[in-house]
């Protein structure tokens, strides 16, 4: 008897695993294809045979060695709670880091501040080629910071006249 | 214990012991069925298994269950028994017995012709024998442990389509090795 060219979905319906809504086309295919009638009823019996085979079970000694490999790979339950309590420790530490991120001001306005604040003796130096309302001023700095700007205004100001002429 | 599939899977992520004696008792017959189907020797079946469920324990907390439980380590198995085919030389196939069953028993297989039992308790592993790996596993894991073609894929690693075409083959090879059976 020749093949038909449907024995892949013979195969399938055979196994059970034909989709139900092809089955009941195949079957009216099954009653009129005696090719197909012929395979299913041989792919029936190779089954039978191989499904009669008796199947082993797992030896005892081999089910104890199991056993005793279980309790050497598990995790001892005080473990495990650490486990536990570290996990949400952590979970608990990454919620409120982010919730300060989140209502924290920013600090670099506060940082820029700091930063252009200028010491007593660079005021002191910024003026100190300025008018005599703007040296009054200068009342504010103690006498060395006065003298520190001096120095910086007269003899930087005359080293770095040489240097340029230089 | 009466564990539930999730419950089972909970506890094995976890580690915990008795998870793993359930693990065993659920699976490990199967398991030892279809590493003997696999490798046709009991001494072969029991390492294959040993190294599966030893490799499940060390494995269990990153088991992401998007598969069963059984289907997870037939996968192992499968892959397991492959590596101990190729690093050794498979010993010679030898009978096993079956535990609790005297060899006089044949209770499983009365419902059967005698010559039909006699004969195909005697052919099967000859006809596993036969074929090439692929479809020797496809044969074992359809005919012996009646997974689905979904769960055979998934076992494999290849596509539904392959998983029906290496079916075909195969037991289109056995039909013509052992038609005399099949009449």
């Amino acid at each position: 008897m020749s093949e038909c060219d449907r024995q892949l979905e013979l195969g399938a319906y055979h196994d059970g695993q034909l989709p139900r809504e092809r089955r009941p086309a195949f079957e009216a295919h099954l009653a009129d294809c005696g090719a197909c009638g012929a395979e299913l009823r041989t792919l029936r019996a190779l089954s039978q045979i191989l499904s009669s085979r008796r199947r082993p079970v797992l030896p005892q000694d081999l089910r104890q060695r199991l056993y005793v490999a279980a309790r050497d790979a598990a995790v001892p339950g005080v473990i495990r709670l650490v486990k536990v309590l570290t996990a949400a420790a952590a979970a608990v530490l990454i919620v409120a880091t982010v919730r300060l991120m989140w209502m924290q001001p920013s600090p670099a306005p506060a940082r820029a501040a700091v930063v252009t604040a200028p010491d007593a003796w660079e005021q002191a130096a910024l003026v100190a080629d300025a008018s005599v309302e703007s040296q009054n001023s200068l009342a504010v700095a103690d006498r060395n910071d006065l003298r520190m700007a001096s120095w910086i205004a007269t003899d930087l100001s005359v080293n770095r006249g040489r240097n340029g002429q230089n | 214990m009466g564990w539930t599939e999730p419950e089972l899977l909970r506890a094995i992520r976890a580690g915990e012991e008795a998870a793993f004696h359930e693990l065993v008792d659920r699976h490990g017959d199967n398991l030892f069925a279809l590493a003997y189907s696999l490798l046709g020797s009991r001494p072969d079946a029991e390492d294959a298994v040993q190294e599966t469920f030893l490799g499940a324990f060390r494995r269990a907390g990153s088991f992401e269950g998007r598969s069963s439980l059984k289907t997870w380590l037939t996968r192992i198995l499968v892959n397991q028994a492959y590596k101990t085919r190729r690093s050794r030389r498979v010993r010679q196939t030898e009978p096993i017995e079956v535990e609790g069953q005297p060899e006089a028993d044949d209770a499983q297989l009365r419902t059967r012709s005698a010559s039909v039992a006699v004969e195909s308790r005697i052919d099967v592993e000859a006809m596993l024998e036969v074929l090439s790996r692929e479809h020797r596993e496809v044969i074992v894991l359809r005919e012996l442990q009646g997974l689905s073609y979904e769960e055979m894929a998934e076992v494999l690693g290849v596509p539904v389509g392959t998983i029906e075409s290496r079916l075909f083959r195969a037991r289109k090879e056995l039909k013509q090795r052992f038609g005399a059976y099949l009449e």
